[in-house]
């Protein structure tokens, strides 16, 4: 067990500095200034050439990477253009925010997906499994922003169930917002959960431990919960970590569609602000999230399954 | 003492018919198949595969797989109509009533419980027993069917036990409430046959320990010689030929069983080749509604059983 956690964490680090070099190389290819950017159209370009010497870009590439890496070690993201503050400062604000909307959108998929795949598997073929196929493709088919959306249209401004955007101060206010939100996201993931779990389940409903658990004389619903959902759910839970960079990027565009200042907010206006330091900050800690998602699916199929626990 | 009522047979099965529907045709797998199974006594169901045989068992059972069905007949255990009541009476009977121990423990246990809960819960749910209780009533169970040191493999899980391992703890569970009749489905098919013999043995001191009825459904003749007073061969669906065990093997009265007879390899005849039945049984589809094995007979006339005597 530690022997695989030591060698994950090193895959994990690997993968991160990977991400990391890209995004460097991707933002330093992008087209435009930053300084020029900043400063506008009509600043003098003396005063241009003077931030660009402050902000370190008139030095070469290669001086420039090593100076982002060994600052990057010692825990320093740099100091953020646009908003003249340290990055860590602004992640500290608007991780939670993030983190807290991806927690509800699974929270969200698994309570949708659980019952709806149970109840379809459980009918067998027929009007219901058709239903849900039906509403799989099309769900799948359809972008997150028109979910969010049409989420907005009726939830938000016919109903007024929930607010049509911002974050509100208080928790309650905070997780109020995030429902739609959150929602739009899990429905991103829903039809992939709903037809992998539909089809575990099935698998199992018809497998002769099933059989056995009935054979047994034990309650319908015991058997239904401890020998098929246990042994169903597992292929669930991989299909939830092979989503994490889904939903990351669900959040990215959903943060602009509901005006959520979260991560995803940041990155965006990072990039349309050539604002390099806040651009390989995000991009890093969306990565670290995926990333560490991959490592806690491993481990809880292992805790899952029992004979996971062996590798 | 046990609900006994006095004369009457622990199961009797008549003109049992059992249709499978195979894209969108129904087909005849069991045709007005009767017999009963008296308390403590082994009857043994044999058959091809093919034979339906299994079919026959799990129809008792109420576990047939979603495409069959039990189109006519009746069953009675204990004077209780199984079939009457749409299923609700085998959820009383399963269990303490009548068990099942499954063909293949590798595929009938369940994979991710540990091995004295899948014993147990059945029980525990029953009685309402705490987990220690239920723990040590595991191992009680265990050391019964000869699982040497059962405290340090209680908390197994199924795969971390060997074939016969895990068919004792099958049956361990299958008789841990005591049923009255244990149906069994080919349990030693996958064992080797130092094993099998073992397992015979437990099942014959189940069958005088318990006083319970044994339904035992296999292709092996040898097996059911060993174990069984009464026998019922089926081919195809149809019971060909029933009567004592001495009775049937002793003086076959019937083509297929004598056939099905010269088919064993027998050890006070060596040197001899392996005599088989010719052909095998056709599947459900693509058999005529009267078949019968004097057809496969007739099919098979010229590589007949027997080696051609001119040489």
């Amino acid at each position: 067990m530690t022997r695989f956690l030591v060698r994950r964490l090193g895959l994990l680090a690997l993968v991160v500095w990977g991400v990391v070099t890209a995004t460097f190389a991707l933002v330093h290819a992008t087209p435009g200034d930053p300084a020029r950017a900043t400063l506008g159209d009509k600043a003098p370009e003396s005063a241009v050439q003077a931030l660009r010497a402050e902000w370190g870009l008139d030095q070469p590439l290669g001086v420039q990477y090593w100076h982002f890496l060994t600052d990057l070690v010692s825990g320093n993201l740099g100091t953020s253009f646009q908003y003249r503050s340290p990055i860590t400062a602004l992640l500290a604000e608007r991780l939670p925010t993030t983190l807290l909307l991806m927690l509800m959108a699974v929270t969200f998929a698994v309570v949708i997906s659980l019952p709806l795949a149970t109840w379809v598997a459980v009918r067998g073929r027929g009007g219901s499994d058709i239903g849900v196929r039906i509403f799989g493709a099309v769900a799948q088919g359809t972008p997150t922003f028109l979910i969010g959306t049409l989420l907005v249209i009726v939830f938000g401004l016919k109903l007024h169930w929930f607010p049509v955007g911002g974050y509100g101060r208080t928790t309650a206010e905070h997780l109020h917002s995030l429902v739609l939100p959150a929602m739009t996201v899990a429905l991103g993931i829903v039809p992939m959960l709903v037809n992998s779990l539909r089809a575990s389940l099935t698998d199992a409903l018809q497998s002769d431990f099933v059989a056995f658990g009935h054979s047994k004389g034990l309650k319908p619903a015991t058997v239904l919960a401890a020998y098929a959902i246990r042994n169903g759910s597992i292929s669930g839970v991989t299909i939830l970590g092979i989503q994490a960079g889904v939903l990351a990027g669900g959040a990215l565009v959903v943060e602009k569609v509901f005006a959520i200042p979260g991560m995803g907010s940041l990155m965006l206006a990072g990039i349309l602000g050539r604002d390099f330091p806040v651009v390989q900050a995000t991009t890093l800690v969306f990565a670290g999230i995926v990333v560490v998602v991959y490592l806690i699916t491993d481990l809880s199929y292992a805790l899952l399954d029992p004979r996971a626990r062996l590798t | 003492m046990r609900g006994a009522t006095v004369g009457q047979p622990l199961l009797k099965v008549e003109g049992l018919c059992v249709d499978v529907s195979i894209q969108g045709g129904e087909y005849a797998a069991l045709k007005d198949v009767s017999f009963t199974v008296q308390r403590a006594e082994a009857h043994g169901l044999v058959g091809e595969s093919g034979s339906g045989k299994s079919l026959a068992l799990r129809s008792l059972m109420g576990l047939l797989p979603s495409n069959a069905r039990v189109s006519a007949g009746s069953a009675y255990f204990n004077g209780t109509d199984l079939f009457a009541n749409n299923g609700r009476n085998f959820r009383k009977i399963r269990g303490t009533g009548m068990s099942m121990v499954f063909q293949e423990p590798a595929v009938a246990l369940n994979p991710i419980a540990r091995v004295g809960t899948q014993i147990t819960d059945g029980i525990a749910q029953r009685k309402g027993w705490s987990r220690k209780q239920a723990r040590e009533y595991a191992v009680h169970m265990m050391q019964l069917v000869g699982i040497p040191h059962p405290e340090l493999r209680v908390d197994a899980y199924p795969f971390q036990l060997s074939g016969g391992m895990r068919q004792r703890v099958m049956i361990a569970a299958s008789v841990a409430c005591e049923p009255e009749l244990i149906l069994c489905d080919e349990p030693t098919t996958a064992l080797d046959v130092t094993v099998q013999a073992q397992v015979l043995a437990l099942f014959d001191g189940l069958r005088t320990e318990l006083n319970a009825g044994i339904l035992y459904v296999t292709h092996d003749l040898a097996v059911v010689s060993e174990l069984c007073s009464t026998i019922s061969v089926l081919y195809a669906g149809q019971l060909v030929e029933s009567g004592s065990a001495a009775e049937v093997l002793g003086n076959p009265r019937e083509e297929y069983t004598r056939a099905l007879l010269a088919a064993t390899p027998r050890i006070d005849e060596p040197g001899q080749r392996l005599r088989s039945i010719p052909g095998t049984t056709p599947a459900l589809r693509d058999r005529p509604a009267d078949y019968s094995f004097a057809m496969r007979m007739a099919d098979h006339a010229p590589d007949s059983l027997s080696i051609p005597e001119e040489h």
